[in-house]
């Protein structure tokens, strides 16, 4: 093989080497340690403000009205709006990314030849990395309208910002991510088990059931909750399709806000970095933080304990 | 209830996994076309030779008399002539509604600034702007991240500090890319104080953002690896540090430009921490500098859709339509390079 890296390396090479290594994983932990710090701290201001109490319990989340009256602030700044507004919109992503994404997977891990197989792996490869933005546009200018005809029809009234659409359109944008990885799980089931169940008489469908699908279901608990965790952070297409006002409301016609969207309104207007109002995103930067942490190590969990179990990766 | 013959169950099974899928790609098909036909609007353009006689029309009377075949903002064009030569008399090429007009490719679309006037907005901003971004983020997080992923998983003593390194950097991949952008914004604006807006800004924030996922394809790229490479490598008297430089990572290298590729993809499509450093702006005179105020592709389609008028609407999908076409490049580069690796 034609050696492409070849460098002499003497000894003090090699130990400089080895130290400037050591300093790139080093920059990681940084990384990980500033935003943690960086959110605590200013999570920390911002607490000093408003009390976490009225933060973590406020039903309403108004921050405009904090800056007319400052001492109005059980008005301002309550999360459970914003948090019942994500958990609503991700909840209808995942009601219809969850069944198309993982019958895209058994598609593709027990039903699709591999000619059909290898392409349709790519095109979910090049699917997976179109950007959020191309479906917050598609989300805004042909499913809000389609909805929006179709509900008219039975004559029900929709907002034009519904929870519902951004809710759909999220739910497609995840299944290209969640078939991957749920098709990888299903794969990884050792061929043994699902032999052995075809040999004995199974038909198919009986076998990816009872066999493949138990066997794989931690890794599939994996891909959903991967989905999760990313349709929860999921910022451009919800700022594009989703409302800005917040609204305490279960109904996905209705129109709602989400905690990224809020990040967002409140640091792309023109305040001074110590306000209230800026303090807040980074309040919410932390929840936001804290959630997706808690998915992730659910996810390490499962994954680590899936392993010792197969003993394969 | 009637119990059904296992085959029967079977088919009715297949039937409901086709049905999902071809549901999801239809969903897809709708997508593409939709942003195709929107765009279309936008990457062409009619235009209209008139006979313009500034010597016994003002620009405002002759747009006035042809205004039902004019778009609004044509009128900018007709001033724009007006001012190089306020005697011109002949033929002048505007944008127009009439159906008759030809219908040209619009090259100015990439090589003109962003305007407030539909008809001489293009992406040459944009453009640069993602590019310089693309190349910040490249320099400052390839060296970083692929040094450590290659230490994290080739040398690093294997102990618990290492699972405590995994962990930190599994979570870091995982959190969501808004988080990036406000420790962009503390880190780079408020404590280095750096020009707000700049595509220098915008790249570091990306690097941020990119180092995990940089870290965690090199490593998967090296697990790829036979362990028996090592083994004879160090076996013939290599140092760990030759055995990884000399034959580890070259074995690997198709699979980490896969990783990288990937990475970029993704770096090129972001959008929402770049909102947070403030590189949604407006800016007509952009030009390219990596101090100067700059925007991307993604931010410039936002821009853009939020527009009211239907011709900046037609603008943001064709420049949807130009950054698929990049994206599309990236990942097939990235597929091509694991396919060569497949096969050897």
């Amino acid at each position: 093989m034609k050696n492409r890296f070849f460098i002499v390396l003497s000894r003090p090479v090699q130990r400089g080497m080895g130290v400037v290594l050591v300093l790139c994983c080093m920059i990681l932990v940084v990384i990980a340690l500033s935003i943690v710090g960086l959110l605590g701290y200013e999570t920390g201001s911002f607490l000093k403000h408003v009390s976490p109490w009225q933060f973590l319990g406020g039903l309403t989340w108004d921050p405009p009205s904090f800056v007319e009256k400052p001492t109005d602030l059980m008005h301002a700044f309550g999360i459970i709006p914003l948090v019942v507004g994500t958990l609503l919109i991700t909840c209808l992503a995942m009601g219809v990314g969850i069944p198309l994404g993982l019958s895209l997977a058994i598609y593709l891990a027990c039903f699709s030849k591999p000619l059909m197989r290898t392409s349709l792996k790519s095109i979910i490869e090049i699917l997976a990395g179109v950007p959020s933005i191309v479906y917050g546009f598609f989300a805004l200018y042909v499913i809000s309208p389609l909805f929006h005809t179709l509900f008219d029809l039975l004559t029900i009234t929709i907002t034009s910002e519904s929870a519902l659409t951004a809710g759909v359109v999220l739910g497609v944008m995840v299944v290209p991510y969640m078939a991957s990885l749920a098709d990888d799980a299903l794969r990884a089931v050792p061929s043994a088990l699902t032999d052995q169940a075809l040999a004995l008489g199974s038909t198919l469908t009986e076998m990816i059931l009872k066999v493949q699908i138990p066997a794989a279901l931690p890794g599939l608990l994996g891909a959903v909750l991967m989905g999760f965790s990313r349709a929860i952070g999921e910022t451009m297409l919800v700022v594009m399709a989703a409302g800005l006002t917040a609204h305490l409301t279960f109904n996905p016609l209705n129109s709602v806000t989400t905690i990224t969207v809020q990040i967002v309104s409140l640091m792309t207007g023109d305040q001074e970095f110590e306000s209230a109002k800026t303090l807040s995103a980074f309040a919410l930067g932390f929840v936001l933080f804290f959630i997706t942490l808690i998915l992730n190590t659910l996810i390490l969990r499962i994954s680590h304990g899936h392993r010792k179990k197969y003993g394969t990766s | 209830m009637v119990r059904l013959s296992r085959d029967v169950k079977h088919n009715l099974f297949k039937r409901f996994i086709y049905t999902c899928v071809v549901g999801t790609f239809l969903v897809f098909v709708l997508l593409f076309s939709s942003v195709l036909y929107k765009g279309i609007g936008g990457l062409f353009e009619r235009t209209l030779p008139c006979q313009v006689n500034f010597v016994t029309h003002t620009p405002h009377a002759y747009y006035q008399l042809h205004k039902d075949h004019l778009r609004p903002g044509a009128l900018k064009h007709l001033y724009d002539a007006y001012h190089k030569n306020p005697h011109f008399e002949g033929l002048l090429s505007l944008p127009s509604r009439d159906k008759a007009a030809t219908f040209t490719f619009a090259k100015w679309f990439f090589s003109y600034n962003d305007s407030r006037y539909a008809e001489s907005a293009g992406l040459w901003g944009a453009l640069w702007g993602s590019l310089y971004v693309l190349l910040i983020t490249l320099i400052t997080a390839l060296p970083i991240g692929l040094c450590a992923g290659i230490y994290l998983e080739e040398l690093a003593p294997r102990h618990g500090l290492l699972s405590l390194l995994e962990i930190i950097i599994a979570n870091l991949a995982a959190v969501p890319s808004i988080l990036y952008g406000l420790l962009g914004l503390a880190m780079f604006i408020h404590a280095c104080d750096m020009p707000r807006s700049s595509a220098l800004v915008g790249g570091l924030t990306l690097a941020l953002m990119s180092l995990p996922l940089l870290v965690t394809s090199t490593r998967q790229a090296l697990r790829t690896v036979p362990q028996s490479l090592r083994d004879s490598a160090k076996a013939l008297g290599a140092s760990p540090l030759q055995a990884t430089f000399h034959h580890v990572v070259p074995y690997a290298f198709p699979p980490i430009m896969t990783g990288i590729f990937i990475s970029m993809a993704r770096v090129l499509g972001e959008t929402a921490p770049l909102l947070i450093v403030g590189l949604m702006i407006f800016n007509p005179g952009a030009s390219p500098g990596f101090m100067n105020a700059a925007t991307t592709l993604p931010m410039q389609i936002f821009m853009w859709s939020r527009h009211p008028e239907p011709q900046f609407i037609a603008k943001a999908a064709a420049a949807i339509l130009v950054l698929i076409l990049f994206l599309a490049i990236l990942t097939l580069m990235a597929l091509k390079f694991r396919r060569t690796h497949d096969r050897s």
